[in-house]
């Protein structure tokens, strides 16, 4: 196969997220997919990332080999971490291409992955899909791709044909995690990136903070009402949103009672959100309240009373106190522990081996 | 004769500097007024003095306040009997012998002293009980006028006790007999101090003269930068007012028809005007202005500023005209002109933060309309796009969607599947009655809202009314959308729900919701609706007369009946729900605040939907705690949906859902007949 | 400076619904008038904001009749310019890799400075796609803009404050000519009223410029439209906990959806749960949902 010169190559190469410390889930239903597709064309599955020096272990390597990773190349460059900017893997990921043009390119379907890959790809003429729910490749080996439409009330199918690469965006959480094989491994290749936006300037970093986290774009929300018992409750459940990488949001007896400011209120006379997870404690669930958050993909909730109206809209209901299971769950969640636990999982891992 | 002279020659010079100093500060008010929009304001002649002279003579209104209703009584009366004594102070000057009579000079005495009465009650009111409405005034101004008044009558009973001293050495007059009994109290005493003397008197004399219509004269030019303008345009302020329900927001035919351009193309959008300069304001809203007596009352009834919003009625009126004074007279005029008068001179968040419950204009003694100015500063903002995130996100609903909720039209009578009763669509069928649902019955998800939909539905069925709906032809009525503002989406909401309705075949509507009783009463005849309407207590009324709906048991409960602004005060509905609450065997007690004085939940005007921030207290739950007061209440009854939002929330909010339940007249009208919900007509 | 912003007309959000999408591809009957996609809104915002009091910016629309809806609001925030891409079929049926080429064709023949773009939940790969066919510089999820540098020729630049992952922001300096995408609500967009809605479309008749298509293609097959369904999840694939299953499980469990079917846990264990139990309990079992729910790694 031969694009416009350059050769494009049986791969399918997969973009690697691993912003939130470890691999994010979407990456491994990434590589799920790509291996599926692999198999059936006899593709070869290849893994590009871009991290700060030392960021991507060598067990981490092997966890996407174990997940189906032929080749893993890590991009290292300081400015990959602590946040990484689209504009600044664009050159790397080109001159990559340039280089070596795979068939397909898989990324998740984030801002950071779908505006970034766009840019890099468009002029090698690829054709992008983003917010994919699923892709397979079809009798005439044309790509076939479910989209979701308008807020994923409608899913839309289209084809991608012809010679030119491929890129398909998937929407996260979709797909599913397929069971590890840790009898696989891949050879990883470190280099350096260079990191170059042209005529984009760099004048300073703003760092997160869950209170100023924008609720309405936040993928994850975990709010508070009366419930929660005061100020420190706040204070707690701002410590599990920065555990969870959430925002925090409120009820407006909360924001009434002076607990937290109104802007994170939630509600017909607040914010309109729409995460794909809303954890709600010490929440009554008022009409009003459920008007704002009636949208999230998954609902939470925490709630003494058994027949609170929140219930009726969770996924999950725990009866029990808002801030003795937040305090849990920070002590659970917790970093040290969190490497333990992790450090222990790499252990058992390759004890299956 | 000297005397004479002397004191005609300064009454005069005083005189022309006075009154030309007068005309000179007057007349950039009335050009203002000249320079406004037109409106007219003449019809109904006889029965506008006949009002005007109960308000300004009988002061009906102000009366409700006890003490200051009094105490301005005798400075009012004061005023008149005033006239008398300058007419007989000066008619000595030309002619020593001219009186009034031992009568009306009897009566000038007495209300010199009953002004000097009701000047100590006005001290002891400012300065020792200090009420909160006048927080905020000019309360120099106020005194400043206490005081010339003091002058004025204290001046009165000098120059005339005086007079008698003078009246044989100096006018050669025989003492006559002129009923200022005052005289005879202090003759005596100017005497006693040596001051009997010709010499002396006439001293004395001249100082009284001076103080009386000196002041008299000082008054008259000081007014045009005082609260006390109202002596002057209090009465206009009455007779010019607007007529007819309250509720009406758009002006009728009359009012704008023979305007400037003899109406011939003043289309209809034109007539209510975002208010962007004093230019948009009609001459009325100026006359306002320069009107109001900074006596506060309402902002006393303010639900907005009770809860520590930014607005004061009073303060929007204060602030709107001392920015106009400074137009006028061209101060820093280039500064004062590029700042706009909604956003700048009154910010944003005040205009936001009306509830446009009409409590202030209910209260306000000398008929000032706040509401249209508000809703008119509020319409300029919309047009710079200077909406809030979340009402915007609703007026675009409401433009899109038709409903405040962003729902699917054809959800709006899903509500209709949990009652077995079958309403006719009157998009195919025709029946006796309309029933104009609106937004919030419709669509909120509220549970109080849904129990009082079901009742009614269940009681207009059980009775056997004709009833249909017009499904998803139905849209919001725009009742919130124009006290909003949003002028051309009211027009455009309205446009089609009248073109809807003129395609079924109904003969009257029926609306379980206030808000779009007051729009479809008031506001849609303006644009040429024609069907009578009527709110669902008056319908459940009729039928309860008629023994169509008849209480089977009495309820022998105690609750009390709050009056929904666009109801009660916009609409004079009063009795109606209070009528079948009682055929029901409820024991209705009223709050403090009730009838036209009701307190606002706290919902209207758009307030629902916008952000409450910085409020200290909401309204509603302010109201709930009203209502826990009054003993052995158990329930709180309503008649609008909104209000079933609001103070459900609101008890749930203060935790006093076991004291008291918040139910709508329809629900207790349902139990009293035992009916079974949701009973079909033909069971 | 010159600014185009290019915006698009969407159904209400209510409405998205398979059968009136559908009908919508066909036509847009007056009846159907769409509404300003919400990400363009903000768009339109910071290039009125861009544009200052003074400066007028010019409006971009690519598709059919549904453009109207767009360009109305457009001229509305104050585009004086309103453009109309006319496509052969309504823009619902073409993909954003084919309305890019046609935008940054149109676009490589003018002159522009900035070109703003909404990108509706951040996920549109329209914005960028553009900036790579034109070889220019994109500042994605811009949420505000500080100050114009003196302009002079040789350096012409602007201060914009951009949205990173997780919170993060940073401040750039971008040189002209530059690609800017926004997400509905980064810029809080004024009201349009009714009334000057109205007055809009009263000059839009004369004010929009019909243009053609640029000769743009390269001779490739474009995406094309298969179908049109409600939203079906997908089955997910699980990771089955036996590590002993037997080579074939395994395989199957790899080889993904249909695969994976038997394997699934039992669908009511999918529906709402109420649990009680001691907070520790509680704590767990939250967290045990959330890595089935993989919103936390399983290791
Ligand atoms: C016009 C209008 C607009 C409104 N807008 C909004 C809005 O935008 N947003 C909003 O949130 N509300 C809004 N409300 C208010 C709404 O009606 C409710 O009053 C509010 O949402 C209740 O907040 P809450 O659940 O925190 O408090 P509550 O209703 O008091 O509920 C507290 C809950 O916490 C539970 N609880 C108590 N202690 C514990 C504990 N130790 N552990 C666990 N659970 C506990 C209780 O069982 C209860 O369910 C609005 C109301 C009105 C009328
Ligand atoms: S209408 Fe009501 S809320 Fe508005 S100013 Fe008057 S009293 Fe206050
Ligand atoms: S507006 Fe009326 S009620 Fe309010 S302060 Fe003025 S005169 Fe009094």
């Amino acid at each position: 196969m031969s694009f416009d010169g350059a050769i494009v190559e049986p791969t399918v190469l997969v973009l690697a997220d691993k912003s939130a410390g470890d691999w994010s889930t979407v990456t491994l239903e990434l590589l799920g997919d790509a291996e599926l597709l692999a198999n059936k064309v006899g593709w070869t599955v290849k893994v590009m990332v871009f991290a700060a020096p030392g960021a991507v272990r060598d067990e981490d390597a092997r966890k996407l080999a174990a997940h189906g990773a032929k080749e893993v190349h890590v991009w290292e460059h300081e400015k990959f971490g602590p946040v990484l900017v689209p504009a600044q893997y664009t050159h790397t990921l080109r001159s990559y291409l340039d280089e070596s043009m795979p068939r397909l390119i898989l990324c998740p379907s984030t801002p950071l992955w779908v505006e970034g890959v766009a840019a890099a790809v468009a002029p090698y003429g690829a054709l992008v899909a983003s917010d994919c729910v699923s892709v397979k490749l079809n009798v005439r080996s044309d790509l076939e791709l479910v989209r979701n439409y308008w807020n994923q009330k409608t899913h839309a199918t289209w084809t991608f044909s012809g010679q030119r690469p491929w890129v398909v965006c998937l929407h996260p959480g979709v797909a599913g995690v397929g069971r590890p094989n840790p009898a696989l491994s891949a050879p990883v290749e470190r280099h350096q990136a260079i990191v170059l936006e042209e005529n984009v300037e760099t004048l300073e970093w703003f760092p997160p903070h869950p209170s100023r986290l924008d609720l309405v774009e936040a993928e994850r929300v975990v709010a508070g009402g009366r419930g929660i018992g005061g100020p420190e409750g706040f204070a707690e459940l701002t410590q599990l949103a920065e555990l969870l990488h959430a925002a925090v949001g409120a009820s407006r007896v909360a924001v009434d009672l002076g607990w937290i400011p109104y802007s994170r209120q939630v509600g017909q006379t607040g914010k309109t959100v729409r995460p794909r997870l809303y954890m709600a404690f010490g929440i009554s669930g008022a009409s009003q309240h459920l008007d704002g958050m009636r949208d999230a993909e998954t609902v939470v909730a925490v709630n003494l009373d058994k027949e609170a109206a929140i219930f009726s809209v969770a996924e999950l209901g725990l009866v029990g106190d808002a801030r003795a299971v937040i305090e849990e769950l920070v002590r659970l969640l917790k970093p040290s522990e969190r490497a333990e636990g992790a450090r222990a999982g790499a252990a058992a891992a390759l004890s299956n081996v | 004769m000297a005397l004479r002279i002397v004191l005609a020659l300064f009454t005069l010079v005083l005189a022309i500097t006075m009154l030309g100093l007068l005309i000179v500060r007057m007349r950039p008010i009335l050009r203002a007024m000249a320079s406004a929009r037109q409106v007219v304001r003449w019809d109904q002649p006889l029965y506008r003095i006949r009002s005007t002279a109960a308000q300004v003579f009988g002061h009906k209104r102000l009366l409700r306040q006890r003490l200051s209703g009094i105490l301005h009584l005798f400075i009012f009366s004061g005023f008149v009997v005033l006239l008398l004594d300058i007419i007989e102070t000066i008619g000595q000057l030309v002619y020593p012998e001219f009186s009034i009579g031992p009568v009306l000079g009897f009566l000038v005495d007495c209300f010199v002293l009953l002004v000097l009465a009701g000047v100590v009650l006005a001290l002891y009111q400012r300065k020792v009980l200090h009420p909160k409405r006048f927080e905020g005034s000019d309360e120099k101004d106020g005194e400043l006028i206490l005081g010339m008044i003091t002058l004025i009558v204290v001046g009165i009973a000098i120059h005339n006790s005086f007079f008698r001293l003078l009246e044989h050495p100096v006018f050669g007059m025989t003492t006559s007999a002129d009923g200022h009994f005052l005289s005879y109290l202090l003759d005596p005493l100017w005497v006693r101090l040596g001051w009997g003397t010709p010499m002396a008197a006439s001293i004395g004399y001249s100082v009284g003269y001076a103080l009386d219509i000196g002041t008299i004269l000082w008054f008259l030019a000081y007014l045009p930068t005082s609260k006390h303008l109202h002596v002057f345009f209090g009465a206009p302020a009455v007779f010019f007012r607007k007529l007819g329900t309250p509720g009406r927001f758009l002006p009728t035919a009359t009012e704008v028809h023979s305007s400037g351009d003899s109406g011939i193309s003043a289309t209809r959008d034109m007539t209510v005007q975002p208010i962007q300069s004093f230019a948009d304001m009609t001459w009325r809203d100026v006359l306002d202005l320069f009107t109001c007596t900074e006596c506060g009352r309402c902002q006393d009834v303010c639900p907005a500023h009770q809860a520590g919003q930014p607005l004061s009625p009073k303060m929007l009126i204060l602030d709107l005209r001392d920015a106009l004074v400074q137009q006028t007279r061209g101060v820093e005029s280039s500064v004062v002109r590029s700042l706009s008068l909604a956003g700048d001179v009154i910010s944003a968040e005040t205009l936001w933060s009306c509830t446009t419950c009409g409590a202030c204009q209910e209260a306000c003694p000398v008929f000032i309309e706040h509401v249209p100015k508000i809703v008119g500063l509020r319409a300029a903002l919309v047009e710079r796009g200077e909406v809030e995130e979340r009402p915007q996100e609703v007026l675009e609903h409401w433009g899109e969607e038709r409903n405040a909720y962003g729902k699917m039209p054809e959800t709006r009578p899903a509500w209709r599947n949990r009652v077995t009763y079958h309403f006719k669509d009157l998009r195919r069928e025709s029946a006796e009655w309309l029933w104009f649902v609106g937004d919030v019955a419709s669509f909120d998800n509220d549970l109080g809202v849904a129990r009082s939909v079901d009742a009614i539905a269940t009681l207009l069925g059980g009775a056997g009314l004709d009833v249909g709906l017009l499904y998803d032809w139905e849209g919001s009525s725009g009742n919130d959308v124009l006290r909003m503002g949003e002028y051309g989406l009211f027009e455009q909401l309205a446009t089609e729900n009248m073109r809807a309705m003129e395609r079924a075949q109904f003969e009257r509507v029926l609306t379980s919701d206030p808000h779009s009783f007051n729009a479809l009463r008031n506001d849609y005849p303006q644009l040429g609706f024609k069907k009578p309407i009527y709110h669902y207590s008056q319908v459940l009324q009729q039928l309860m007369t008629e023994g169509k709906v008849a209480p089977t048991h009495s309820l022998g409960i105690r609750a009390t009946f709050h009056d929904p602004c666009y109801l009660g005060r916009w609409n004079q509905v009063f009795e109606a729900p209070r009528d079948i609450l009682r055929r029901c065997g409820v024991d209705i007690v009223e709050m403090p605040r009730s009838f036209a004085n009701s307190f606002c939940c706290g919902a209207g005007g758009g307030r629902m939907w916008m952000n409450e921030a910085g409020m200290k207290e909401r309204p509603s739950e302010a109201r709930i705690r009203e209502a826990l007061e009054l003993p052995g209440v158990t329930h709180f009854v309503v008649s609008c949906p909104k209000d079933m939002v609001m103070y459900s929330a609101a008890v749930t909010a203060l935790g006093c859902q076991d004291r008291l339940s918040v139910v709508d007249v329809g629900e207790l009208v349902l139990e009293s007949t035992g009916w079974q919900f949701a009973r079909t007509s033909a069971s | 400076m010159k600014v185009l912003v290019c915006v698009r007309s969407d159904l209400p959000a209510p409405m998205a619904r398979v059968d009136n999408i559908q009908r919508l591809m066909e036509e847009w009957s007056a009846e159907w008038a769409g509404v300003l996609e919400p990400s363009c809104r903000s768009a339109l915002q910071l290039a009125k904001d861009l544009s200052g009091p003074s400066g007028g910016f010019t409006a971009l629309s690519y598709g059919r009749g549904e453009c109207r809806a767009a360009l109305e609001v457009a001229r509305a925030y104050g585009a004086v310019d309103a453009v109309h891409l006319q496509s052969a079929e309504g823009s619902l049926r073409h993909d954003g890799n084919t309305i890019a080429r046609a935008l940054a064709a149109w676009v490589g023949e003018r002159s522009f400075d900035v070109v703003v773009c909404g990108n509706s939940s951040g996920v549109g790969p329209v914005p960028a796609l553009v900036a790579g066919h034109l070889g220019w510089p994109v500042v994605t999820r811009v949420d505000g803009f500080k100050k114009f540098l003196p302009q002079d020729d040789s350096f012409r630049a602007i201060e914009l404050t951009q949205r990173l992952d997780a919170g993060w922001k940073r401040q750039v300096l971008a040189r002209y000519p530059v690609v800017l995408s926004v997400q509905s609500g980064f810029i809080p967009p004024q009201y349009v009223s009714v009334r000057r809605r109205k007055e809009a479309v009263h000059g839009l008749a004369s004010n929009v410029t019909e243009c053609e298509l640029p000769v743009w293609t390269d001779g490739h097959a474009p995406a094309v439209l298969q179908a049109l369904t409600p939203p079906k999840p997908r089955t997910k694939r699980t990771a089955v906990p036996d590590a002993k299953s037997s080579a074939a499980d395994r395989l199957k469990s790899l080889m993904g959806p249909a695969a994976t079917k038997k394997v699934e846990k039992p669908k009511e264990d999918e529906g709402p749960r109420v649990v009680e139990g001691s907070a520790v309990e509680l704590a767990e079992e939250l967290l045990r949902f959330l890595r089935k729910k993989e919103f936390l790694s399983n290791s």
